[in-house]
């Protein structure tokens, strides 16, 4: 009985590790842009920490910016903004928009567009 | 971390040295200070996503600990390599002034080496084993720093807030010296960490302050090889003082250069709330790894010397979650 419950185990472990081995932990810099924003923040960390894929997402760390960790391979930043800028709270003046600078930085700098933003 | 031993350091010194510095503040009591460090072999992380790389330290830690004196102080120093190592290692401490051949010598694992210098000259140094192949010793972790504070403390403005930086190349293979030498380097960091502090970055960080803030960041550039062209984006250096010496002083400056085992005094002032990035402005290594983010906002707190050292990351383990590289 034993036996028949460990291999039980082993190929139910099989058929899950491959959907938790492909991913990619990012991290993405929102900015959050529009007047009086940031009481919207709250409600924007969490229809985000809704959605699959999502690990956290943080509105405390720098001003008027949302970071959001995610499974890059689920969505991309540019998917997260409209994803907010969709929500009934950004209806007003608040935009989300992918925060773009001289420090960007991270595996997403040295690799080339993927053929998924090319389509 | 920080070490201002005070060990050996007696109470009847502390009072004189109190009245003393009541009387004229430039004048003060030299104390003696018992350092012990151990050379410690071990994984630390050194990416936002949990990688671990097989370092060699100075007390398990890299950077190795701050050493923070005065001006005058005698440093009575120990280390130790335990049995349990596998390598030689040693101690070279830019701040002292003392033979090279009997105290800066490697020794195997299992043995001990005590000195002592005295601190002549304010500044920040650079400290660093020098066990051959020294290019690795370092590479790999062996390295930190000395601050000598000014005995006359009214040799230069009153730092609100400060922060320890130290610069090194980050090698993926840390058995490849070849690599090293041709300086073949996968990252740049910033105290042991690729993108420690910048909160853009998945498990970066970030240095705080408050608007006004005069910041004083002592940097040290570990190498083994490359320079660093410290610049604060959005900023001007209000202040720079070579070697960390309040007697070399630079006003106005952008960027300034500090070599490899060389170090120096950065003072900013933030006058509103926002971020300013602390770079090295060779951009080959910025964007590899050598930002540090420093966020200006009323809200700021206090924070150690060193935050984040040792680097313990803060994202949930969740489904998405990599499993950290061994």
């Amino acid at each position: 009985m034993t036996r028949v419950v460990l291999m039980a185990c082993v190929l139910s472990m099989c058929i899950v590790l491959p959907a938790h081995t492909t991913f990619a932990l990012e991290r993405a810099t929102l900015a959050i842009i529009g007047q009086d924003c940031s009481q919207w923040h709250d409600a924007m960390v969490e229809a985000l920490e809704q959605l699959d894929g999502i690990a956290r997402a943080q509105a405390d760390v720098i001003p008027n910016h949302l970071l959001v960790d995610h499974d890059s391979l689920q969505r991309t930043a540019e998917e997260l903004a409209g994803f907010l800028n969709r929500l009934a709270v950004a209806q007003g003046d608040c935009r989300a928009v992918v925060m773009k600078s001289c420090i960007t930085a991270g595996s997403s700098t040295f690799s080339a567009p993927s053929a998924r933003a090319a389509q | 971390m920080s070490i201002r031993a005070s060990q050996g350091f007696a109470l009847v010194a502390l009072s004189v040295s109190a009245v003393l510095g009541a009387m004229s503040p430039e004048s003060s009591v030299a104390k003696t200070h018992d350092i012990a460090m151990k050379a410690v072999e071990t994984d630390v992380v050194v990416e936002g996503s949990g990688e671990k790389y097989a370092a060699w330290t100075f007390d398990g830690q890299v950077p190795g600990p701050v050493v923070r004196v005065t001006e005058g102080d005698t440093v009575k120093f120990t280390l130790t390599n335990p049995a349990s190592n596998k390598y030689p290692h040693a101690m070279d401490f830019h701040a002292a002034e003392i033979d090279f051949l009997n105290n800066y010598k490697a020794i195997n694992a299992g043995e001990t080496i005590s000195y002592t210098f005295v601190a002549k000259k304010p500044g920040i140094f650079f400290y660093h084993c020098g066990a051959p192949p020294m290019i690795q010793h370092v590479a790999r972790g062996m390295f930190g720093a000395v601050i000598v504070d000014p005995k006359n403390a009214s040799a230069w403005p009153k730092a609100d807030r400060e922060y320890v930086l130290i610069q090194s190349e980050y090698f993926k293979n840390p058995d490849d010296v070849q690599a090293m030498f041709d300086r073949r380097f996968d990252g740049v960091m910033f105290n042991g960490g690729l993108f420690k502090y910048h909160p853009f970055v998945s498990g970066g960080g970030k240095l705080d302050a408050k608007p006004g803030e005069r910041v004083r960041i002592f940097f040290v550039n570990a190498g083994p090889n490359e320079f660093s062209a410290f610049h604060p984006i959005g900023e001007i250096w209000d202040n720079v003082y070579e070697s960390g010496n309040p007697a070399n002083k630079l006003s106005g400056v952008q960027t300034y250069v500090v070599g490899p085992g060389s170090a120096a005094i950065f003072d900013v002032v933030a006058e509103s709330a926002g971020a300013y990035p602390l770079v090295t402005h060779s951009l080959t290594a910025a964007l590899r790894g050598a930002i540090a983010v420093l966020v200006a906002s009323p809200e700021a707190k206090a924070a150690p010397l060193m935050p984040m050292v040792p680097w313990k990351i803060s994202v949930p383990q969740t489904g998405i979650t990599p499993e950290p590289a061994h």
